[in-house]
This record gives structure tokens, C-alpha cells and sequence, in this order.
């Protein structure tokens, strides 16, 4: 019996190292999986550019500037489109699964929202923040009715707000009528925005075929059916066509 | 010839027509609370359906049998007309005593109805109060919002303080401090840059007018130093009109200094 329990001991660690590398292998999986379900794509735009609007800053020029400068479409040389809010159709997702790493915090800084275009995920919290020597109120409405209107001392470090619901919302400065925003609210984490050369990038999407959404404040929506897994480094084009 | 063509017709000004207009609901809430107060002593239904007569004897004129706040003397405003009747079903109210975005307490519900709002909407302190109770459950059927959130009133800082001269100027500079003057003009003396400039809009974006701080009784969430300061503190949700409760948040009693500067402006 003396002779039986180094073998005991033997195949205790033998189960443990079998048991640690068959968790090694559905990790790599698991990884394969996010790798495969990995999402990305570019969104162009070759049609006519409206004209820049050019607004004349009557108070608070110091800070804002003497004009602001409104491009209806940010176009990249390569004729990508920035701020485009990408997202997948998932309808009855209540539960959203996890952050998708957007930004949630509304920033006013020199008259502008940073984020300008954003998206978020519902029970996320919403921070609003005025880093300007000067006061600013940050007016968010729902498609029916004021999420928050509130006024924000410079320099304030902000407001938070849970976000309850799924849908679009825009975000305005009553007292500096150039500041407009925009930000999405979407009950799953599957959404980005396209930066400044248009592209995007949508992580851990469930293998399938996924209907996709894209929304510009100009260009209007368009929609697109997508097949996951891609091949490896397949980026998927959309062109927006001209209004 | 259409209703509204028929209304106007009998008008030469659409002022005139939304003059009569209010005449008539007036007159229409005087008949039904009467009527209400007949069916109270006569009982024999229950909460709901009880709620739902008198939102149709003494609302619907104005806020429309669903309560989209298209009511026929809605309709005779013109499509253009602002501030125009509640739309029920947004679940938006400018009068709360709760944060923005927030919907507002029954009691909140209760009080506008009690109190009217002055040049636009009636009291219905004339009906009883157990009508006035039931209306507001009946009103809060009309969007989710309620069930959705509880509406928490915001806590007001110890006061009034008294209207001392020091008081009064610490809340003319509040005034300048928290640019009231660009909707509500410099002294307030109305009307500020942002509405000649056309940007004082409701959520429909109809032009809107500030509220004329000269004129105390015209204050449509009532004209108290409390009302005053709810106002200010809660914002008006529909309107340009912000919450200023963060933004008073390092010196809370500031709030009684600034009701006291404008209640300064109307003449005793």
C-alpha cells in the first residue's frame, strides 16, 4: 500500500496537467472563435461633397473660435468616411453581453463634443464633462424626450446618467447652437464608429450571417448582409451612394 | 370647407381664434367640473373608468383623446402655434420636481392641474380632489415612462433666505455667472441673443419665447420662491431651458440668492 501512493500522487498530477492543457486547447478555440468573429470593414463615399457651412462664433469667440467650420461629410483622402455609426441588427438582445470599448463620456472641449458621434450599450454609464473656462449645457434628447438637459460650470467634471434604453439620440449646446452630436445607443455590444480614414472594426460577433447597419447624419442608412467567418484579412467595402 | 378653415373663417387674426379657443375650454371645463362632482355623489365606478370620464370631460379638449395633445383646441391653434398642449405620450414635462430626463412625481401632476398654468392652461382646483387624483393615474397610462423610472424629487437647499440687498446682488451676479442673460437678456430685460437669432426652440422646433422675468405672476411653474427655484434647479425638459442643479451644486444656498434677484425684477 506504502508503494500505492506515489502512483495515486502520479495520476492526481496527470489529470491536473491533462486537465490544464484540454483548457489550453478551448481557450486557442475560443481565441479561433474571436479571431473569426472578428469584423472589419471601410466605408467610401465618391459622390458630390455639399459645401462646408461656415458659422460666425458671436459669443464666446475666445473659446470657440471666431468661426466654425461644419463639414456635412469628413471625407479621407482615400475616401473613407469618418463617423459612421456601424452596427449589427440583433433584435430581442436585451442583455448587453460587454463593453465594446466606445467611448461614453461626453467631453465639450473648445466648443466641440468629443465624441461628436458615438455609440454606446445599454445599463452603460453616461459621463458628461465640460473642460472649457466657459459654461456650456449639454442637451441630450431621445427620438421623444430630454434624456438630460443640464448646465456644466467650466472646468466641471461632470454628470452621470445610466442609459436605460436602446436608440438614437442628439446632443446639442443651447447656448452654442454649432455644438451637435450624435450618439447610439444599442442594447448589445456589437457597434463602432468609423474613424478617420472610414474604417471599422466589430470584435467577438457570433459566427453567421449577420445583417449590418450603417447611419451617417448626411448620407442617411444603408444596410448590408455579412457572412462571419471571413477569410483571414477579408475587409468588407461599403459605398454610401450619393443622395 | 374644413374644420380649421371654418374656425379661422370667423376670425380675422388667429389670435383671435385662439383667444375663443381658450374661451371655449374654459367654458367647457367650468360645465363638465360641475358634471364631475354630480358623478362623484353619484359613484358606482371604478377608478379607471373613472379617470378616463373626466380626462375626457375636462382634458381632451385640449390634449387630444389619446393624449397626443391634439385636441380640437390644439387644432384651432394652427400647426405652428408654441407651446402647444402636453403631448401625454412623449412622456416629456417641463413642470417636475425631479432631475432632468426624469418624469415628474403625481403630486407634480397634481399641482399643475390644481394650479393651471397662468395665460395657457385653466385651473381644475374646481374639481374635487379625488377627480384631480384620478385624472393624474389616468394621464400616466398614456407613456411607459412612468413605469420605467421613478421619478425622484430633487432636494431643495434650506430656505427662502430673506431678500436682503445682499442677497439680491450676490443673485444678479449668479444672473451674469450662469449666462442667463443669453436667452433671458441682459437684466433680464427679454428678449436675449439666443432668441433673436432664432434658436429658442421647443422639441417640435417651434420658436419659443423666454419667460418674461419682469412679470412675476406669468410664471407658469408657479411664481412661490419654491416654485422659482424648482424651476431653475430641474429645468424645463422640452424647452432650451437647462437644469442648473450641477452647475449650483459648490454654493447650493446661491439658488434662494438668485430666486430673491428675480423676484427683485417684477414690481411688489
Amino acid at each position: 500500500m506504502a508503494n500505492n501512493y506515489p502512483i495515486v500522487q502520479q495520476t492526481r498530477r496527470t489529470f491536473f496537467l491533462r486537465t490544464l492543457a484540454i483548457a489550453g486547447i478551448l481557450s486557442l478555440a475560443q481565441a479561433g472563435n474571436i479571431q473569426a468573429g472578428t469584423l472589419q470593414g471601410k466605408i467610401i463615399y465618391h459622390g458630390p461633397l455639399p459645401d462646408k457651412e461656415e458659422i460666425v462664433v458671436k459669443k464666446d469667440s475666445e473659446t470657440c473660435g471666431k468661426t466654425r467650420e461644419v463639414e456635412p461629410i469628413i471625407l479621407a483622402q482615400n475616401k473613407g468616411v469618418q463617423d459612421v455609426i456601424v452596427s449589427v441588427e440583433m433584435e430581442g438582445q436585451d442583455s448587453p453581453a460587454k463593453d465594446s470599448g466606445q467611448p461614453k463620456t461626453i467631453v465639450n472641449k473648445g466648443c466641440r463634443f468629443l465624441t461628436r458621434v458615438g455609440t454606446a450599450t445599454v445599463k452603460q454609464t453616461l459621463t458628461i464633462q465640460n473642460l472649457d473656462p466657459i459654461l456650456h449645457n449639454t442637451h441630450v434628447r431621445t427620438s421623444t424626450r430630454a434624456f438630460i438637459n443640464v448646465v456644466l460650470l467650466p472646468e466641471a467634471m461632470g454628470v452621470k446618467k445610466a442609459l436605460r434604453k436602446p436608440g438614437p439620440m442628439t446632443v446639442k449646446c443651447n447656448k452654442h447652437p454649432f455644438m451637435k452630436g450624435f450618439i447610439h445607443v444599442f442594447s448589445h455590444p456589437y457597434h463602432t464608429v468609423t474613424d478617420s480614414t472610414g474604417h471599422f472594426m466589430i470584435l467577438n460577433l457570433p459566427e453567421g450571417t449577420h445583417t449590418l447597419s450603417f447611419w451617417h447624419e448626411t448620407l442617411g442608412t444603408l444596410q448590408q448582409t455579412v457572412t462571419l467567418p471571413q477569410k483571414d484579412g477579408t475587409i468588407l467595402t461599403i459605398e454610401f451612394p450619393a443622395p | 370647407m374644413g374644420l380649421r378653415q371654418a374656425f379661422l373663417w370667423r376670425f380675422n387674426h388667429p389670435r383671435q381664434a385662439k383667444a375663443c379657443g381658450l374661451m371655449m375650454s374654459l367654458m367647457a371645463s367650468l360645465i363638465f367640473s360641475h358634471q364631475s362632482a354630480f358623478a362623484v355623489e353619484s359613484g358606482g365606478h371604478n377608478s379607471s373608468e373613472r379617470g378616463k370620464r373626466l380626462y375626457e370631460e375636462s382634458c381632451l379638449f385640449c390634449h387630444g383623446e389619446v393624449g397626443q395633445g391634439d385636441g380640437p383646441d390644439a387644432f384651432s391653434l394652427g400647426a405652428y402655434s408654441a407651446p402647444r398642449p402636453r403631448a401625454f405620450t412623449g412622456g416629456e414635462y417641463k413642470f417636475r420636481s425631479t432631475p432632468s430626463g426624469e418624469p415628474p412625481t403625481d403630486y407634480d401632476l397634481f399641482e399643475t392641474m390644481t394650479n393651471g398654468i397662468p395665460g395657457f392652461m385653466p385651473s381644475f382646483r374646481g374639481l374635487p380632489e379625488e377627480d384631480r387624483w384620478a385624472i393624474v393615474t389616468y394621464i400616466k397610462q398614456f407613456s411607459t415612462i412612468f413605469q420605467e423610472i421613478a421619478g425622484t424629487p430633487v432636494v431643495l437647499p434650506p430656505g427662502p433666505l430673506p431678500a436682503t440687498t445682499a442677497s439680491i446682488i450676490r443673485g444678479h451676479e449668479l444672473y451674469a455667472l450662469l449666462d442667463c442673460a443669453k436667452c433671458h437678456g441682459p437684466e433680464a430685460m427679454m428678449p436675449g441673443g439666443l432668441y433673436e437669432q432664432g434658436e429658442l426652440r421647443d422639441r417640435r422646433e417651434l420658436d419659443i419665447l423666454p419667460r418674461d422675468l419682469h412679470n412675476l405672476p406669468s410664471f407658469k411653474n408657479g411664481h412661490q420662491p419654491r416654485d422659482i427655484a424648482k424651476s431653475i434647479l430641474t429645468g424645463l425638459d422640452g424647452t432650451p431651458m437647462a437644469s442648473y442643479q450641477e452647475a449650483l451644486s459648490p454654493h447650493p444656498e446661491d439658488i434662494w440668492h438668485l430666486v430673491n434677484y428675480l423676484m427683485s425684477l417684477s414690481p411688489q
